[in-house]
């Protein structure tokens, strides 16, 4: 360490921070050596500038993400002629989801009714599996989960669409032909998942509480009517409805983000994937960031 | 007038495509543009149609100063400009005939049978009859492109641009898509822009020809003028040489002469 000072004849001595600032500088230059050796391209400062990079890149992306929102909203002006897209969209993304809900929706019911069981025991009575099931799924698992699997299958198919449209350049087409594509495109979407996701949740609801009874009968030996009456005694319409309006949120994000990296995507199948990609995990971030802002809102227990 | 540039400029990834483009485009005229892949043929041809906004310079379409223009201003110009993409841009969802008819249903107040008349007409005239039914997927390249230009003629446009109409077909069915064209501007009187870098199309279809070069137009004239152009630039692309034929062999100015032994013997 400190080569250059070695030889006192050479120069006078340096100040203690020049000494400092030719040290590092030297152990920069070895690390760059090191780095070249291993075919690395080290630039000072790169790591640095590429942080600052990505956090203006963040807010850059919000702001669009905004924009191509209120464009979206103020669409909803021309609404009626574009229902007939619209009723479409819904159907595939809300019908089209069931099936694959269902089967979330049940084993999530089943699991949360097990794990229910094995809280309560020694503590409550095993009735009560039914009315921790209820509660569990209406206000947090059945929109949560519901969402982040909707999110997967339909952030991933918009995406995908209007990506492979955009890099064939149907967006374009589209508008050459006066069809604004926020509108035809963006709009039905948007509105299907933000409609239709509260729909399926109430499937999914009522699958999972229907799951959660599957094992209460079978493992636990319940009566359909215990398990009903803890049900009922857990029901209230302020959580299923505090948990729709989750999933409306939940749906309107899943909607946004499955047009916006679709809409952005350039450079052919590639740029397909990754708007598929990208979609998919900003759905479950803002999914999972907007539960806990929604929780704290609808669900915060007065003190 | 049909489309008038003045100065116009572009940047794309930081280099100017179109660096000062002057060009006009007269009625009833068919201007076919040809330049090297990646000279901003499809760039200039984006902006006559608003996809692309001006950065710099005016831009004059259909009479009307678009500079500055509104995508309200732009929607209603597009019922009366159309363009026919290079890959198509077939909308993959829709069936042959409602692509053709998704621009009439979206404008046009018109009872549904006089629309499918309207796609029948367009689809017939491309000599594409009774393919409505039929999904672009299960198309030919050729055929693809001719379903666009159906569909781009739905509207009854006054002014068409063309994005590489001949690119990747053979050579035939080249022919179908150039005769095509010409017919289109015989029969309806549209106004046409072509870009393309097929130098045959060019000599077929053409009434006037520019040439994009380096952002500019380098030349502007008759098929045959681009054929006796002197300028060392034209002649390469004419003659289809990557040879660098801007410095004459023989040394000092370039004339007749220096440029004609830089080709050598034909």
């Amino acid at each position: 360490m400190g080569e250059p000072s070695d030889d006192p004849r050479a120069r006078p001595p340096a100040p203690p921070t020049e000494r400092a600032a030719e040290a590092l500088a030297a152990v920069m230059a070895r690390l760059h050596a090191a780095f070249a050796e291993e075919g690395f391209q080290y630039e000072p400062g790169a790591a640095t500038a590429a942080i600052g990079r990505t956090v203006l890149r963040f807010f850059e992306d919000t702001g669009r993400v905004f924009g191509l929102l209120l464009a979206t909203l103020r669409g909803l002006v021309a609404l009626p002629r574009y229902m007939g897209e619209v009723l479409t969209q819904m159907f595939g993304l809300g019908v089209g989801s069931l099936p694959l809900v269902a089967i979330v929706a049940v084993f999530t019911g089943a699991v949360t009714a097990v794990q229910a069981a094995y809280q309560l025991e020694g503590f409550l009575p095993l009735r009560y599996v039914g009315s921790m099931v209820t509660k569990f799924i209406l206000i947090e698992l059945g929109p949560v989960l519901t969402a982040l699997v909707v999110g997967g299958r339909v952030g991933a198919a918009i995406a995908a669409e209007l990506g492979t449209m955009r890099v064939t350049e149907q967006i374009d087409a589209l508008e050459t032909l006066a069809i604004p594509p926020v509108r035809y495109l963006v709009l039905p979407r948007f509105l299907a998942a933000t409609l239709m996701l509260p729909v399926v949740t109430v499937f999914a609801d009522l699958i999972a509480i229907l799951g959660g009874f599957a094992v209460a009968y079978l493992v636990y030996e319940q009566s359909a009517h215990t398990y009903a009456e803890a049900v009922r005694h857990a029901f209230l319409s302020r959580d299923l409805f505090s948990g729709l309006i989750k999933s409306t949120f939940f749906g309107a994000s899943i909607g946004l983000m499955g047009t916006f990296y679709g809409f952005r995507a350039e450079g052919g199948a590639e740029g397909v994937g990754k708007a598929a990609t990208q979609a998919v995990v900003a759905s479950c971030v803002l999914v999972l960031t907007l539960d806990y802002v929604l929780a704290n809102l609808l669900f915060r227990a007065t003190l | 007038m049909m489309v008038g540039a003045r100065g116009l400029v572009r940047h794309l990834g930081g280099r100017a495509v179109l660096a000062g483009l002057d060009l006009e485009v007269d009625d009833g005229e068919t201007l076919v543009l040809l330049g090297r892949s990646g000279s901003g043929k499809s760039v200039f041809l984006k902006h006559v149609i608003g996809l692309l906004p001006v950065e710099e310079g005016t831009l004059h379409v259909l009479g009307e100063d678009v500079t500055r223009a509104t995508p309200r201003t732009w929607n209603r110009l597009r019922r009366e400009v159309a363009m026919v993409f290079q890959g198509a841009a077939l909308f993959d969802s829709m069936t042959v005939g409602d692509n053709v008819a998704l621009a009439l249903r979206h404008h046009a107040r018109a009872p549904e049978a006089e629309i499918l008349g309207r796609v029948a007409a367009s689809l017939g005239f491309v000599g594409l009859t009774d393919t409505e039914s039929l999904r672009p997927s299960s198309l030919s390249g050729g055929m693809r492109k001719r379903v666009g230009i159906a569909r781009a003629i739905a509207l009854k446009p006054r002014l068409l641009l063309y994005d590489e109409p001949t690119s990747g077909l053979d050579p035939v069915t080249s022919d179908v898509i150039n005769r095509l064209i010409r017919r289109l501007q015989q029969e309806t009187g549209v106004t046409s822009i072509v870009v393309t870098h097929d130098m045959q199309s060019a000599y077929f279809i053409a009434d006037r020809v520019a040439l994009l070069h380096q952002g500019r137009i380098r030349f502007r004239g008759t098929p045959d003028a681009l054929r006796k152009s002197e300028d060392p630039i034209v002649r390469q692309f004419v003659l289809g040489t990557s040879l660098d034929l801007s410095t004459p062999t023989g040394g000092g100015a370039p004339g007749p002469s220096g440029s004609g032994a830089a080709f050598g013997p034909a």
